[in-house]
């Protein structure tokens, strides 16, 4: 590990005139937080790959900052006040709170509070230096946000969430329904309305039973509503990329389905093909429903 | 097939997402931090890290939310697109120039502008060299005047008169019918001997000043087999033309540029060989000083009686030995004269003059009556008498 500290000082720009004996701690909880919790066999050369990847600069920045290095302090503030700034009023409503977020954050990076020994709280003892220092600030925004938007919600319960409860009723209530609405005979409408259950509840285990990746693409698309170049960054692969994983994943998906159909629910092949087929030629009627309800909402 | 069972797919799956919702996880113990997310959205993490926290974002919309941000705000990311404006918009633009659009109707209308322009190109140049020849051949016939604006060649400033002969005379052959005194045609005589000899001529205006100097050019001039003509340097030219083209018939209706090009040349080649065989002939025959001193009033002399004659005696009609004359810039030429007929030049005192004079005593009463250059027509042919 202090071989390992020894080079990320020497890759460092400016190492704050700190030994590789500051540094060896950090770097020890970072190797076991991402690698050694998981996998305590991990090799030494990933070991060392994993050091050698660490952002040096800015892990040497944070580490002065926590042993009160004026300087440090200075080239934090002066270098990451604008990211701060655009992090916090990306992640608020208007000028006022992003100031107060803005202002919120820097004072947890100093550590208001002091901890068990004496030292300040500070968030920075939570930056490993595997990512961008700019990165981690913008997450420690984001994160601080969401948390007071949380702590907001819980005081105050909107009309709009009344709002938003009802219409969760409604739809339902309305999905409930057979997909073919208004079908005069009951015996097809309960039929039918069954078979919908069945194909819901494949569909459902279907998806849970993708690969973690596949899976977050589907709800990064279909739940979170992304676009495939969105969903393409949250992954890391290009737009086309995504777009061809998932065309992959339902083709996959529809295989599933039907093998879960057929053997967990006794469904025949032909019902199968006949149930997507029915699916397939109202998908104009469900789509002008979809967005009649998107419409609505 | 396949994209209807696509669409099938997708359509089931929004059905699924808008049933089951967006699931919040509420253990905030189990949210990844900011180092993770950051890690995770920066794709910085271990291959075994990264799927752990995909597991987790897969089924915690909180924490993809949060992820979702930051992939959106990743400075390598920005970065990438910042860098690629630039690039793009060159490509849109080039996108643009090469769509189909373009290519469909630009390109044809620019290959016609293209075609349009080249044959406008060519009509100019075939024009250009149409006019080059037009006025080529006019200026073929005066390499004279441009050679004998030296004071040395002031005798061919005589002949301005029939300045237009050689063209005229091109059209026809040299040896065609010439006129008789009636003006009929009679049958072709032989081509007018080539120029060689012309030195004689070319000091003919120096006669009337200095007999002797002339009589000797005209003795190293009749050494030469042919006797003199060519009235004037474009004549010269023509004739040493025929020459040097193996006597062919001098039909030069074919009024291409080189033609024209090469009769100037070798007119002004053959005017300047002239004047240096002038030179040398007075410089035998004469003693530097008085040649020098002979030749400047000669010239002078010959100069002047040539304006004066031009300007007082043009239009003057004379008749001597039953033929009539008329003053012409200078000279008293035969009204029997066609322009187009082969001149011979005969200088007076000379061999040639001696025994034109005593074939035809007529010839002589004429040049003693009329002063100056005459052009006569006898007996079917033309003489210039100087």
């Amino acid at each position: 590990m202090n071989d390992g500290a020894s080079r990320l000082l020497a890759r460092a720009s400016d190492n704050r005139s700190l030994t590789r004996e500051s540094l060896a701690p950090r770097i020890s909880a970072a190797v076991e937080k991402y690698l050694l919790r998981h996998d305590p066999n991990t090799p030494h050369n990933d070991i060392s790959k994993f050091i050698d990847e660490m952002q040096a600069d800015d892990l040497c920045l944070i580490i002065a900052c926590e042993r009160g290095d004026e300087s440090a302090w200075m080239d934090l503030v002066e270098r990451f006040t604008a990211t701060v700034r655009s992090a916090a009023r990306s992640a608020s409503s208007n000028e006022d709170a992003a100031e107060d977020l803005a202002q919120s954050i820097w004072a947890e990076l100093y550590g208001l509070r002091a901890r068990k020994d004496g030292m300040p709280a500070s968030k920075l003892a939570y930056y490993s230096g595997r990512g961008s220092l700019a990165g981690w600030l913008r997450a420690v925004v984001a994160q601080l946000a969401v948390d007071t938007f949380r702590k907001q919600s819980r005081l105050v319960q909107t009309e709009e969430d009344t709002d938003l409860d009802r219409l969760a009723r409604d739809t339902q209530v309305a999905e409930g329904q057979p997909l073919l609405a208004g079908m005069a005979n009951p015996e097809e409408s309960m039929s039918n309305r069954f078979a919908q259950t069945d194909m819901q509840q494949a569909l459902s285990t279907s998806v849970q039973e993708l690969p973690a990746e596949d899976r977050l693409l589907v709800k990064l698309y279909y739940f979170d509503n992304l676009r495939l170049r969105e969903a393409g960054a949250v992954l890391g692969v290009h737009e086309a990329t995504a777009s061809r994983r998932l065309t992959r994943i339902q083709t996959g998906l529809r295989k599933r389905v039907a093998k879960f159909l057929i053997d967990e629910r006794g469904w025949t092949q032909a019902e199968t093909e006949r149930s997507f087929a029915e699916l397939a030629q109202n998908l104009d009627t469900d789509l002008e429903a979809i967005l009649t309800k998107e419409g609505v909402s | 097939m396949k994209q209807e069972t696509n669409n099938e797919m997708d359509l089931l799956l929004r059905r699924l997402s808008r049933r089951q919702g967006v699931p919040v996880s509420d253990v905030d113990e189990d949210h990844l931090d900011a180092d993770e997310l950051n890690s995770y959205a920066e794709n910085a993490l271990p291959a075994a890290a990264r799927e752990r926290y995909t597991e987790h974002l897969a089924e915690c919309s909180s924490c993809r939310e949060l992820v979702v941000q930051l992939s959106g705000s990743v400075p390598v990311v920005a970065a990438k697109e910042t860098l690629t404006i630039a690039p793009s918009a060159f490509r849109k633009f080039l996108a643009n120039l090469l769509s189909p659009m373009v290519l469909r109707y630009a390109v044809p209308a620019l290959g016609v502008i293209i075609v349009a322009g080249i044959g406008l190109i060519v009509l100019r140049s075939s024009n250009k060299a149409e006019r080059y020849v037009a006025q080529s051949e006019p200026a073929a016939t005066q390499p004279a005047p441009a050679v004998s604006q030296t004071p040395d060649s002031q005798a061919q400033f005589y002949d301005s008169a029939p300045r237009t002969a050689p063209k005229e005379s091109a059209g026809k052959p040299a040896t065609g019918g010439e006129k008789q005194e009636d003006g009929k045609t009679t049958s072709p005589v032989h081509t007018e001997p080539p120029a060689p000899a012309t030195a004689s001529d070319r000091v003919e205006p120096q006669a009337n000043a200095a007999a002797a100097p002339i009589a000797a050019a005209q003795q190293v001039a009749s050494a030469s087999p042919a006797p003199p003509s060519a009235p004037k340097a474009v004549e010269t030219t023509d004739e040493v033309r025929v020459e040097v083209e193996g006597r062919k018939p001098q039909v030069r209706g074919a009024s291409s540029n080189e033609v024209a090009r090469s009769r100037n040349y070798e007119a002004a080649k053959d005017a300047e060989k002239q004047k240096r065989a002038d030179e040398e002939t007075k410089k035998t025959a004469l003693a530097p000083s008085a040649q020098t001193k002979s030749g400047s009033q000669t010239s002078g002399g010959a100069f002047g009686v040539a304006e004066a004659d031009r300007d007082k005696g043009d239009g003057v009609m004379r008749s001597v030995g039953g033929r009539r004359f008329r003053k012409q810039e200078g000279m008293w030429v035969d009204t029997a004269y066609d322009s187009g007929s082969a001149i011979m030049n005969v200088a007076r005192g000379s061999e040639q003059y001696r025994a034109l004079i005593a074939d035809e005593p007529t010839i002589k009463t004429i040049a003693d009556q009329l002063e100056g250059t005459i052009i006569v027509v006898w007996k079917s042919r033309t003489y210039r008498i100087r």
